[in-house]
């Protein structure tokens, strides 16, 4: 077997395991990289949430709508606390400032289990024009 | 056979390789593969089990990793020293060339052996993960269908990753 003929689900799992650096650099490998790495893949985010027992740090990228359009843009590398309300809300917690806000029907959150807290430093915490936010998240130990 | 040594007797299975090879292993070995080890608990098991994905080679590999994890947990060994001389053999283990690497780790996810998958995945991620952009490309054989004003933005996007 050669690199070449990894199937697409065992390359997705050996992707998740990349430092956030290195897959943040590849998503400029291809297209189907980049959509691999950051649409993201059903699978990537499965494989993410397999191994989240086994490492200190990964990297999430989801692109949701935000709640009335309305997230301070400098938060970029705050610590943030993020829960799972239930299976159609994700909450999320500036903790420098105390800030909360919901982010409605982000399409992958089946994925994510309800209940779940973790809190994160975050880094290019951005939002574009079509008010698509992009969050990467670092698990602080 | 006498009823007292039959107690003492370990259980064996037969394990065939996609190329025709028959491995004999105890059971503490076997139940190590998830998929045999469901076979034994829904009592399916017969001691005769074929393999059709994994190669001879490959599987001695494979049984080799599942005896020593086996044997080091099961030892009166305490459980720092065990983890110690597991993460050794797990490192030594790993030195192995690129194919084979990919072979145990499409095996281990064949015979769901959790550890050894993620001990392949870990291990194929850290060889990847200081290559340049080129060399991955190279690596995997993917061709780049970025035009250059794309790649010129995703790079851009990216570019504290690069630094």
């Amino acid at each position: 077997m050669r690199l070449n003929e990894l199937p697409t689900d065992l390359l997705v799992d050996v992707l998740s395991r990349l430092p956030e650096k290195s897959l943040c650099r590849f998503t400029c490998v291809s297209k189907e990289w980049q959509s691999l790495i950051s649409s993201p893949h059903p699978g990537f985010v499965k494989a993410l949430r397999r191994q989240r027992l086994h490492r200190k740090s990964y990297l999430y990228i989801w692109n949701i709508s935000l709640f009335d359009g309305n997230v301070e843009s400098d938060v970029e590398d705050c610590s943030l606390r993020i829960s799972i309300v239930d299976t159609t809300k994700i909450s999320i917690c500036n903790l420098s400032t105390q800030e909360k806000a919901i982010l409605p029907d982000p399409d992958h959150l089946g994925h994510v289990e309800e209940g779940w807290e973790n809190e994160y430093g975050v880094r290019n915490f951005q939002s574009n024009q079509s008010s698509q936010i992009q969050i990467r998240f670092v698990e602080i130990d | 056979m006498s009823s007292s040594t039959e107690l003492t007797e370990k259980k064996v299975f037969l394990l065939k390789s996609l190329d025709g090879v028959i491995f004999e292993v105890e059971e503490s070995v076997a139940v190590q593969l998830e998929v045999i080890r469901e076979l034994i608990e829904g009592d399916c098991a017969r001691p005769f089990i074929s393999l059709y994905n994994v190669t001879s080679e490959i599987l001695a590999l494979v049984i080799e990793y599942c005896k020593h994890h086996a044997e080091t947990c099961s030892g009166g060994t305490s459980a720092t020293i065990a983890d110690e001389d597991l993460k050794t053999f797990d490192n030594e283990f790993m030195n192995v060339d690129e194919n084979i690497l990919l072979e145990l780790c499409s095996a281990a996810d064949y015979l769901d052996i959790k550890s050894l998958f993620e001990l392949t995945c870990r291990t194929l991620a850290s060889l990847i993960k200081d290559r340049t952009i080129i060399e991955v490309r190279k690596m995997f054989n993917v061709e780049n269908d970025f035009s250059v004003v794309e790649e010129k933005a995703v790079r851009k996007e990216f570019a504290w990753a690069f630094k």
